[in-house]
C-alpha cells in the first residue's frame, strides 16, 4: 500500500503542476476520473494519488476550465466524463509557457552541478 | 467484472468518504462523489479491494486537491473557525511558556492536571453547598447537604476526574462547543475557588469578632443595669420589656384583686422585683442622695415638679416579710408617699402607713378547662 504521508507531500508539491498535467491529459481526449488517473500514471507520474486527481478535476471544473457530462452504463454505475473548455485551453497554454520558462531557469542553474 | 462482489467494498469505502465530507453543501458533495463509484469499481477490478486504502485519508486528499471547498467552508462558519483558532492560539502560547521554563515542567503538569480534577469536584460540591445553604454563609470543608455531603463529594470528584480523562462529553471532544463548555466549567470552578478562599478567611474573623464583641457588650450592659447590693434583695430584679418591674398587681381568675401572692419562676427561684421608688407623672426624678456615707447609686431619691422645681412626694414601695427577712417576691408591694426614698422602719405604725392600691377595681374573668374560677388548682 502506498504511504499516505508521502502521497500528501507529493500533492502539496505538485499541486500547481497537477493542474497542468490534468488539463493536458483531458485536452488530448475527454475522460472519466479513473481513466485520467491511468493516463497520468502511464505518462510517468506514478506517485500521484487518484483522490488528488479527482479533487483537481473538481477544482478545474469549478473554475470553468473543464466541463463534465454523465454517461449512463448498462452494467453498473454511471461514469462522469470531463472535457476541456476554451477557458481550460487558455489556462493550459499559459501554464505550459510558465512551466517551460521555469524549467529552463532551473536547468541553467543546475548547469555546473556534476551528474 | 463481478459487480456484485466488488460493490460492497466500494460502497463501504464511499460511505466513510461521504461522512467525512458531510459538512459540505449537498451540491458540492454530489459533484465530488458523482461517478466515483464507477471509477473506484474499476480501480478495485484492476488492483483488488486493498487498493482502496484508508477512506479518511482519501477524503482528506480529496479536500486538499479540491482546495476551493475548504475555503468555502471557512467562509461559511467564520465564528466557529475564529473561536477554535483563538483557543488553539491560547493553548499554543501556554505550551510555549512552559517550554521556555528553565526546568522540565512536564512531570509537574502531569500530576497537576489530575489534582485539578479532584479539586474541581470539591469546588462543585462547595458551589452546591453555598447555593442550597440558605442564609448561612459559614465555610464548611464538606457541606452538610442533608447528610449526603460526603456522598455527593465522592460522586463529584469521580465525575470531574472522568471528565478530565475524556470519558464523557464535553471532555475528550475536539468540537468547538465542547471546548467552550469545558473552558466555561473551569472558569466557574476558579471563581468558586476564589470565593471559597474568601469565605474561609473572613468566616473565622467574622465569628470571632462578632462573638467576642457581642459577649463584651452584653456583659457591660448587664453590669450597668445590675442593682447595687441591696441587703434585702440579693437576686437580680425582674425585668419586662427591657425595663425594671417595681411592682406586680395580681387579680384572681374571677377578676378580683388579690393581695398577698408569692411568685416563683419555673426553676423555683423567687421572682423578685426592684421595688424602686417612683415619682408621679410629670415630676422629675432626682437620684442624688446627699448622705456622703451612702455610695452613689442610680436609685431614685426624690422628686420635684417639672415647672416650678417644688419638691413632690415620691412613692416608696415596702416589701413583705417572711418573718426572717424582707421578701421582694410577694405582691403587690404597698406604697407610701414620702419626701425621699429612704424607707422608714416604723413606716407601718405611722399615721400614713404604706398602702396597697390596685390600679383597677376588677379585670375580666379568665378560665382554664378543668379549673373553676375561685377553686385552687390541685397538682
Amino acid at each position: 500500500m502506498r504511504s499516505t504521508v508521502r502521497r500528501m507531500d507529493t500533492t502539496q508539491l505538485l499541486k500547481g503542476v497537477l493542474d497542468l498535467a490534468v488539463l493536458a491529459v483531458v485536452d488530448g481526449e475527454d475522460g472519466y476520473g479513473y481513466d485520467i488517473v491511468r493516463r497520468l500514471r502511464d505518462g510517468g507520474l506514478s506517485e500521484v494519488g487518484d483522490a488528488s486527481v479527482y479533487g483537481t478535476l473538481r477544482r478545474l471544473y469549478s473554475a470553468g476550465a473543464l466541463t463534465s457530462y454523465v454517461v449512463p452504463s448498462e452494467s453498473g454505475p454511471h461514469r462522469k466524463y470531463y472535457g476541456i473548455t476554451p477557458t481550460g485551453r487558455a489556462q493550459l497554454k499559459q501554464q505550459r509557457d510558465d512551466w517551460h520558462h521555469f524549467s529552463r531557469t532551473v536547468s541553467s542553474l543546475l548547469q555546473g552541478v556534476p551528474a | 467484472m463481478n459487480t456484485i462482489q466488488i460493490a460492497p467494498a466500494v460502497r463501504d469505502f464511499l460511505d466513510v468518504v461521504r461522512e467525512d465530507l458531510a459538512d459540505l453543501d449537498p451540491e458540492e458533495q454530489r459533484e465530488i462523489l458523482d461517478g466515483l463509484e464507477a471509477d473506484l469499481g474499476e480501480l478495485v477490478a484492476e488492483q483488488g479491494p486493498e487498493a482502496l486504502g484508508d477512506p479518511h485519508a482519501y477524503a482528506r486528499e480529496l479536500r486538499a486537491a479540491a482546495g476551493i471547498e475548504e475555503v468555502a467552508q471557512a467562509r461559511k462558519r467564520p465564528i466557529r473557525g475564529s473561536v477554535t483558532a483563538l483557543m488553539d492560539a491560547c493553548h499554543a502560547r501556554f505550551d510555549g511558556l512552559v517550554a521556555r521554563l528553565p526546568w522540565d515542567a512536564t512531570p509537574l503538569l502531569a500530576w497537576l492536571r489530575p489534582l485539578w480534577w479532584v479539586l474541581r469536584g470539591w469546588l462543585a460540591v462547595q458551589l452546591i453547598g453555598s447555593v442550597t445553604g440558605g442564609y448561612s454563609n459559614r465555610f464548611e470543608t464538606v457541606p452538610h447537604l442533608g447528610g449526603a455531603g460526603w456522598l455527593v463529594l465522592v460522586a463529584a470528584v469521580v465525575g470531574s476526574v472522568q471528565l478530565g480523562r475524556g470519558r464523557f462529553w464535553p471532555g475528550g471532544s475536539r468540537g468547538v462547543l465542547a471546548r467552550l463548555v469545558l473552558v466555561g466549567l473551569n472558569v466557574v470552578a476558579v471563581v468558586v475557588a476564589l470565593t471559597a478562599v474568601d469565605r474561609a478567611n473572613s468566616d473565622s474573623r467574622y465569628w470571632d469578632g462578632y462573638g467576642s464583641g457581642y459577649e463584651q457588650g452584653f456583659n457591660e450592659a448587664s453590669r450597668q443595669n445590675e442593682k447595687p447590693a441591696d441587703e434585702a434583695a440579693e437576686e437580680d430584679a425582674l425585668r419586662f420589656q427591657g425595663k425594671e418591674v417595681s411592682n406586680i398587681y395580681p387579680y384572681d381568675a374571677q377578676g378580683r384583686p388579690l393581695a398577698g401572692v408569692q411568685l416563683f419562676d419555673q426553676t423555683g427561684k423567687p421572682l423578685t422585683v426592684s421595688a424602686s421608688a417612683t415619682c408621679p407623672e410629670g415630676a422629675v426624678t432626682l437620684v442624688d442622695d446627699p448622705d456622703p456615707s451612702v455610695p452613689a447609686t442610680n436609685e431614685p431619691y426624690s422628686c420635684e415638679d417639672q415647672e416650678n422645681y417644688d419638691p413632690v412626694p415620691i412613692s416608696v414601695l415596702y416589701p413583705w416579710t417572711n418573718g426572717r427577712q424582707e421578701v421582694y417576691n410577694v405582691f403587690p408591694l404597698p406604697a407610701r408617699p414620702q419626701p425621699n426614698a429612704v424607707r422608714s422602719v416604723t413606716a407601718f405604725s405611722e399615721k400614713v402607713p404604706p398602702r396597697i392600691t390596685f390600679p383597677m377595681a376588677s379585670v375580666p374573668k379568665a378560665t382554664l378547662p378543668g379549673v373553676r374560677p375561685g377553686v385552687q388548682g390541685r397538682r
